[in-house]
């Protein structure tokens, strides 16, 4: 059902001009050369505004990571060198730390529930029904709501007063301070992510379940597997790629979210549900330290480049299978 | 394939999907019909004489400003996005191999970007553009955001454009800017329409780059306002959540209007 309905055909390496021999010629100039500069003049526009406004950002991103810069010197020219000093008074700030142990709390844990709720919501979904099918869109619907949006409603949801909690009281008679207590509020954060992204993952899950080869299931339900082999032998290793690809984009997911926390907790009680991106900012636009904030950005990007990595190493291994 | 749930099983299993994500939906419209003194009394009830009130107070001129501030951001965003993303999928798409996959890994890693780490520096080269405060500095701030994606997601959509009719528009004297208006982008229709509503929707959430770079109030979208309230302690409930509503309603329109597209579109754009 929700199979793109415009374009299945393989990836194509040919270039503007079809193959050589091919009838007809873009660029008249040279044979057989490849229209390079035409691309260029596409890409350009792109590639110009992304290197003034994304890339040469993220150098002045480093070069503020080194240096002192406050409110005052900010949109000054050059700012004192100070080396290593923002590295090593965030890093001895205790908040790195307990940032750094929600950010694998949120990551780790979105990344199981959403993986597990995902398939699982695709499998109850698998039937093409009208019913399923609404079911669906609200699911998505709700991952496109702004965070902002959900958020404030699971924090009406989660507080003290509301019906959550309530019903929580009703079990143990306290009630629960789900997103006051220090002990519970980056596991309150987690779960609202994990409930966006589960949403989210069973889009892909339902799509590549849908692709499955129905004669491949009738193979095997005809020489006698039961529901669990099917699932074990056959649907889990033909959905493997999705899984994986839908794995690191809730890893990324997961880690850039910022929203929730804001909304939900603003990072605390304290610093108890900040994230790394969250202190970033905190430390920024908080309590004004530019250069403190850039070196906790940065410490943060280095992970996200170590995912990235693993993003492209993964998706080549796959593309060559 | 056959389904392979048991009818029973996946029929409770999709009940409890729409409780857990339609109840936050049914309880946001619901608390923005009570009055504080009913959300007092009984948080969760459900039978209450429903009132506009909070509608009413929480409409106000000032409001419908912020909307029309948010639109004349997020359309732009969206247009500006799809713009320079359409030609540089494309472009990709038929580029040499190490090109294109040069380019995608840095366009990828930009991708990853958190949006709390961008605006430190943002905040700066904005400033230094004197873009701090503008409209135009707030719409370029959330194409830099979006475009990584937009590219991303279009690129797999451009494989499907065949190149015997570019080439054919190329030969009956097309130029570059009819070739992209009059024959690509007809051709990836769901995938421009995915990519243009989505930018839309996340721009139109957006609060982080508002609330950073815009301090006057007159130019303040609705994602700002609203970001403001919830954070204040001691919410109104119902009036954030008549102002949710409020804010909400015009993604559900185009939601509806595009969720066909959409879900086959994110499919095909993230899937690949």
């Amino acid at each position: 059902m929700a199979r793109p309905s415009v374009v299945t055909s393989s990836p194509a390496t040919s270039d503007f001009v079809p193959e050589r021999g091919g009838p007809l010629r873009l660029t008249k100039r040279r044979r057989g050369r490849p229209p390079l500069v035409r691309n260029w003049a596409l890409l350009l526009p792109a590639l110009l505004f992304l290197g003034v406004f994304s890339i040469y950002p993220m150098v002045e991103l480093v070069r503020m990571s080194v240096s002192e810069v406050n409110v005052g010197n900010l949109l000054d020219r050059v700012w004192p060198f100070t080396g290593t000093e923002n590295y090593s008074a965030i890093f001895e700030d205790a908040a790195f730390g307990i940032s750094v142990r929600n950010t694998v709390i949120l990551v780790v844990v979105t990344v199981v529930v959403s993986i597990g709720g995902g398939l699982l919501a695709a499998l109850f979904l698998q039937r093409e029904t009208r019913f399923n099918a609404g079911v669906h869109g609200i699911m998505i619907f709700m991952w496109a709501l702004p965070p902002l949006v959900t958020g404030s409603i699971w924090k009406f949801l989660l507080s003290t007063s509301g019906p959550v909690s309530g019903t929580i009281q009703g079990v143990t008679g306290a009630p629960p301070y789900l997103l006051a207590d220090p002990n519970l509020a980056i596991w309150s954060v987690t779960a609202v992510v994990c409930w966006a992204s589960v949403a989210f993952a069973s889009l892909l899950m339902r799509a590549g379940l849908a692709q499955l080869d129905p004669h491949q299931t009738e193979a095997a339900m005809i020489d006698g597997a039961n529901r669990l082999q099917l699932f074990r032998f056959l649907i889990l290793p033909a959905l493997r790629p999705v899984i994986l690809v839908q794995a690191l984009l809730v890893v990324l997911y997961s880690f850039k979210t910022f929203d929730f926390p804001f909304v939900l907790t603003n990072g605390g009680p304290g610093t108890a549900s900040t994230t790394l991106p969250y202190l970033a900012y905190t430390q920024s636009f908080g309590s004004l330290e530019f250069g403190a904030g850039s070196a906790t950005a940065v410490a943060s990007m280095l992970v996200v480049i170590a995912i990235a990595a693993g993003y492209l190493f993964l998706s080549r291994d796959e593309a060559s299978q | 394939m056959i389904p392979l749930l048991p009818k029973w099983l996946a029929r409770a299993g999709v009940i409890v999907l729409l409780l857990i994500f339609a109840l936050p939906l049914v309880w946001l419209i619901l608390t923005s019909l009570k009055t504080g003194q009913q959300l007092a009394n009984d948080p969760g009830g459900l039978i209450f004489t429903p009132t506009l009130d909070s509608y009413r107070q929480a409409l106000t001129p000032e409001l419908w400003q912020s909307m029309a501030v948010s639109l004349g951001v997020a359309l732009p965003t969206a247009i500006l996005t799809l713009g320079l993303g359409i030609p540089a999928a494309f472009a990709l798409s038929r580029a040499p191999r190490k090109v294109a996959n040069t380019v995608l890994a840095i366009v990828l890693v930009l991708q990853m970007v958190p949006s709390a780490v961008s605006l430190i520096p943002l905040y700066r080269v904005l400033g230094l553009f004197e873009l701090i405060n503008t409209v135009p500095g707030l719409i370029i701030a959330n194409v830099a955001q979006f475009l990584p994606f937009a590219i991303i997601l279009l690129r797999p959509f451009c494989y499907g454009i065949p190149n015997d009719v570019v080439a054919a528009a190329a030969i009956d004297g097309a130029g570059t800017l009819t070739i992209l208006t009059r024959v690509i982008l007809p051709l990836l229709r769901n995938g421009a329409l995915t990519v243009g509503a989505l930018t839309f929707i996340f721009t139109w959430g957006e609060f982080l780059y508002a609330i950073t770079f815009i301090n006057d109030s007159a130019l303040q979208p609705l994602s700002a306002i609203l970001a403001k309230q919830i954070t204040v302690y001691g919410v109104n409930w119902p009036a954030l959540m008549a102002i949710s509503t409020v804010a909400a309603l015009p993604l559900l329109i185009i939601y509806l209007l595009v969720q066909r597209q959409l879900r086959a579109g994110l499919t095909m754009g993230i899937g690949k």
